[in-house]
């Protein structure tokens, strides 16, 4: 077949993703890569059949990795730092009063705080010390509190967007613009896959505790990343994968028949257009074939003990975070790269206190049971788990029992993966409302999180529309002092 | 002809006339002034020359160079006198060092005149056969060119400043003559001892607006090469309002456009790096001390980090354990070999030697994937056989991997016995034993590993009485057993 310009155009245009794909095509570790006794080597791979293993656009790694995967527990809508991680007896002391001027002058405010007189909320939970670390934590995290001695609280996250769809997108892309591939779909187009039968980057929701605000689907996208590389989103309850399991009648042949002819007709067709989404299509239909096997067995809950599911408090696949947080610990333990599970049920704009209390109940065991089971199983060393959200809230009250969105300041955890336990990072006024020092920006939360996996952020670059793009953008400072 | 000539000469005059009467004498002057470098370096080259035909010609007596003397002198001579002139005109500009000023424009007046009496002698020698005059005639040019020499070195110190010549020289170098040791940008700097001022930001002006700025050439009254020369400003007045970064007059004229006439360094010249510029906005906002030194700053800005590591990158640790080693890589062949033999296998990072390598869970570790796996024994650093089952014989590949660092056998069969396999790994930080057979008998084997920093011995046949022996003495060893969780929800 002729190749017309609009093919060739395609393939010119891509051709990163023609490296890359070599590197994978027809499931070839990146042997092309090894050394050749100089240090680096090429991209392409010599095509190996049968060993499923890519290792990734970085390879080798920039440094050598701190974790290997990722689990990131992302409290969807905005959790108040005032009332999980971050103490303030002052905004207690000033519970009612107006909030000083010298803080609030000229700043914006949100469509929701406009108008109304800003009054100081005190915080609704007492704070008291933990562990050997003495960290101070909320009595709303009983469980989390156990954590004192493995994680680092960073107090001084700061983010650029208030509103909770734009929010998200930063955090996940490191941009407000649409169409930017998320962290997940990075680590799985940079570091490769360690699962052969399961995707590299797997997001679960849940939610509870408050207004459940929706998250989009593209918060898992892979933007201008191949298409294999975005986030597959397991339902949390039942068959966690829609549309895997065979129909009736269909035996495992006939279906590998099925799949290995759809893929040679889906190989001839790539020969000539070499098109990134054909090979996407084509390692799709791979790996749902062998999720067929695969999935099965990692949601068989019924070989953990009863002792761990009491600990992460479910007994599987209903639904909850706690089912998630398992599920999450299998995939891990499975080689998955990036699992992201979404709770949605921290918008607390009205009904903070109870709604606070709920939400907390929901992931609090859960969190802790995760980060410590992965602990006795030697996992906790090479999974760096992350908790938090888009945003924080503000030390003003909003009505009489909530509280609006604050970007200026909020707090997030971090457990394992080379993260130095038993410490918080950065500090905020005395109100909550500012950072006072190290301040860490979402850029350089995702420096540093791909320092941690092995990458030099500046060094991880996808070209796209004739530009090199990176998660962090042209942004992004290692954050050194949270790291062990 | 001689009308053309008259011609051109008035025009020229009324040209000049009408330049004065618009522009004024001193914007008359400075053009031809200007031009001084243009002349000057002339008379040099020729002046040098002639003396070293000169001294060719006293060596061989008869050879030609006779014949170049004839050209090359006199326009030596001309070529002096000219550049006595557009100097003394250049001297109008104002700004630079008195006293240098002054030896330069008497030496090169000193050198003109030289250079114009050999011309005289040696024609009066030559043509007119007064043969007495051929010893004044030699002496009055070697005269003129070594005079010419320290005429022109002190033109170079006027036009580039005092350190223009030795700012490169080598340490010994410098100190044999008695000068400090130079801080030209980008050299060596201690950051526990280095002062911000003096280590950073004074290389930043010497080396950006040293050439203008310095003491022997005050553009605008301005001297930069030192902390008096700062404090003391400009003929605009002073350059730096402590605590006003942005407003200090120093940082305004770095920062306008490469248009205004104002900007520095001005016209074509390559602007101050903006990373300089930075350093210097924070060392004025921070209060412009002279004295704060760099470990004395809490929390250092990006600006300043930034433009440190820039210039003098810090090494990073030096390197540790087996990265401390030097291990030749495996070969491309041994690789594929592990990658047939179903390894996933890769460098740690890279310019490393390293391998990560991983076993699949529920895979077998036959014989052959041992023999692969003993091929690069030196190289496995990282080694996870978790799940996979495991051949009775198969830690005879252990005791080879002298640089193992981390070794995952969770969910294995391994049993006491084999973990005798670990003696000796001096390396070996992490250890998972998780889910295996192990017992108190098996932790004896591990007493002998050095940097054993991490056990993991949950669901084994291990005791905490067992744990305590092997941990007696070994604070930095931390041992998992297994975790609870606290039950909360009754509070």
């Amino acid at each position: 077949m002729e190749k017309t310009t609009a093919h060739r155009r395609t393939l010119l245009s891509t051709r990163r993703e023609f490296l890359s794909r070599s590197a994978q095509g027809l499931g070839g570790i990146a042997l092309g890569t090894i050394m050749d006794g100089s240090g680096a080597g090429p991209l392409i791979a010599a095509p190996e059949e049968g060993n499923p293993y890519w290792r990734g656009a970085v390879h080798p790694l920039h440094i050598p990795p701190r974790a290997k995967r990722i689990i990131y527990l992302y409290m969807a809508g905005g959790p108040s730092h005032l009332e999980c991680f971050d103490h303030k007896p002052k905004l207690a002391e000033m519970d009612g009063s107006p909030m000083p001027d010298s803080l609030i002058r000229g700043e914006q405010k949100s469509a929701q705080s406009g108008g109304q007189r800003l009054q100081v909320l005190g915080p609704r939970y007492s704070f008291s010390r933990h562990g050997e670390s003495g960290l101070e934590i909320s009595s709303l995290f009983p469980h989390i509190a156990q954590l004192a001695d493995e994680m680092c609280i960073i107090k001084s996250m700061v983010t650029e967007q208030v509103n909770h769809d734009p929010a998200h997108t930063f955090m996940n892309t490191g941009s407000i613009i649409q169409g930017r591939p998320s962290m997940g779909s990075w680590m799985a187009y940079g570091l490769g896959t360690e699962s052969e039968n399961l995707p590299g980057f797997v997001v679960m929701t849940s939610s509870g505790g408050g207004q459940g605000q929706p998250i989009a689907a593209r918060q898992w996208h892979s933007g201008f990343l191949p298409g294999r590389f975005q986030g597959v989103k397991f339902e949390s309850t039942g068959s966690p994968v829609n549309y895997v399991s065979r129909p009736p009648g269909v035996s495992l042949a006939d279906q590998r028949e099925l799949v290995e002819t759809v893929k040679s007709l889906n190989f001839l067709s790539n020969d000539v257009l070499e098109d990134p989404e054909i090979q996407t299509r084509i390692s799709q239909y791979e790996m749902a074939f062998r999720m067929q096997t695969s999935v099965p067995e990692l949601v068989d809950f019924s070989s953990e003990p009863e002792y761990i599911r009491q600990m992460y408090g479910t007994e599987g696949a209903d639904g909850s975070f706690a089912a998630n947080c398992l599920l999450a610990r299998r995939l891990a333990e499975r080689g998955v790269r990036f699992v992201q599970l979404y709770h949605r049920g921290w918008d607390h704009h009205g009904n903070l206190k109870d709604g606070l209390k709920e939400a907390a109940q929901l992931v609090d065991r859960a969190s802790a049971a995760l980060v410590l089971d992965l602990k006795q199983r030697g996992m906790l060393e090479d999974t760096l788990v992350i908790w938090g959200g888009e945003f924080g809230r503000t030390p003003m009250g909003q009505g009489d029992d909530g509280r609006d969105h604050h970007i200026k300041c909020f707090s997030l955890w971090m457990a394992g993966g080379g993260i130095r336990p038993g410490t918080t990072y950065g500090r905020t006024d005395e109100f909550g409302y500012d950072v006072v020092s190290d301040r860490v920006h979402v850029h350089d939360l995702h420096a540093t999180i791909l320092h941690i996996m092995g990458i030099d952020h500046e060094r991880l670059t996808y070209r796209s529309q004739g530009r090199d793009f990176r998660l962090t953008d042209v942004h992004g400072n290692l954050v050194k002092g949270i790291l062990a | 002809m001689k009308k053309l000539l008259i011609a051109i000469l008035a025009s020229l005059a009324v040209a000049g006339v009408l330049w004065i009467a618009a522009d004024g004498l001193l914007s008359f002057v400075l053009f031809w002034g200007r031009l001084h470098s243009l002349a000057v370096h002339f008379p040099i080259g020729l002046l040098l020359l002639s003396g070293g035909l000169e001294l060719y010609r006293l060596a061989r007596p008869k050879s030609k160079v006779s014949e170049v003397l004839i050209l090359s002198l006199p326009l030596a001579a001309v070529g002096s006198i000219l550049a006595v002139l557009t100097g003394y005109m250049l001297s109008f500009e104002g700004g630079f060092a008195e006293e240098t000023l002054y030896w330069h424009l008497r030496l090169g007046v000193l050198v003109a005149v030289c250079a114009t009496s050999s011309l005289l002698l040696r024609t009066l020698w030559r043509f007119f056969a007064w043969q007495s005059l051929e010893r004044a005639y030699q002496t009055t040019l070697f005269a003129g060119a070594l005079l010419l020499i320290l005429a022109g070195h002190l033109g170079g110190v006027l036009a580039h400043g005092p350190d223009y010549l030795t700012a490169y020289l080598p340490a010994p170098a410098r100190s044999l003559i008695g000068l400090a040791p130079s801080k030209a940008a980008g050299s060596e700097i201690d950051r526990e001892t280095a002062v911000l001022f003096a280590d950073v930001i004074q290389p930043i002006l010497d080396h950006d607006c040293g050439g203008c700025h310095n003491p022997s050439r005050k553009r605008g009254g301005l001297d930069l090469s030192s902390q008096e020369g700062v404090l003391a400003g400009g003929e605009n007045g002073e350059v730096l309002t402590a605590g006003e970064g942005s407003s200090s007059e120093l940082i305004l004229r770095m920062a306008l456009g490469s248009t205004d006439p104002k900007r520095m360094p001005p016209g074509d010249r390559t602007p101050v790096d903006l990373g300089k510029v930075e350093v210097i906005r924070w060392w004025i906002e921070q209060g412009a001390s002279f004295q704060l030194q760099l470990s004395q700053i809490k929390d250092p800005p990006f600006v300043v980090t930034a433009y440190l590591d820039r210039i003098a990158p810090q090494g990073g640790a030096e390197p540790e354990g087996i990265f401390a080693l030097e291990v030749t890589p495996p070969s491309v062949e041994q690789m594929e070999v592990l990658a047939e033999e179903g390894f996933a296998v890769g460098f740690l990072a890279e310019g490393q030697p390293f391998l990560d390598v991983r076993m699949p869970r529920g895979t077998k570790l036959t014989s052959e994937a041992r023999s692969s796996l003993a091929e690069v024994s030196q190289q496995v650093a990282w080694l996870d056989l978790s799940g996979t089952e495991l051949e009775s014989g198969w830690t005879g590949v252990l005791p080879g991997m002298t640089h193992l660092v981390r070794l995952n056998l969770s969910l294995t069969n391994a049993a006491d016995q084999d973990l005798a396999a670990l003696n000796g790994l001096q390396y070996l930080e992490h250890l998972n034993l998780y889910g295996t057979p192990v017992s108190d008998a098996g932790l004896k084997h591990l007493a002998g590993l050095p940097r054993l920093t991490k056990l993991y011995l949950w669901q084994t046949r291990v005791s905490e009485e067992g744990v305590a022996e092997l941990r007696a003495g070994r604070a930095d060893l931390e041992v998992t057993l297994g975790e609870t969780l606290k039950n909360a929800d009754d509070e």
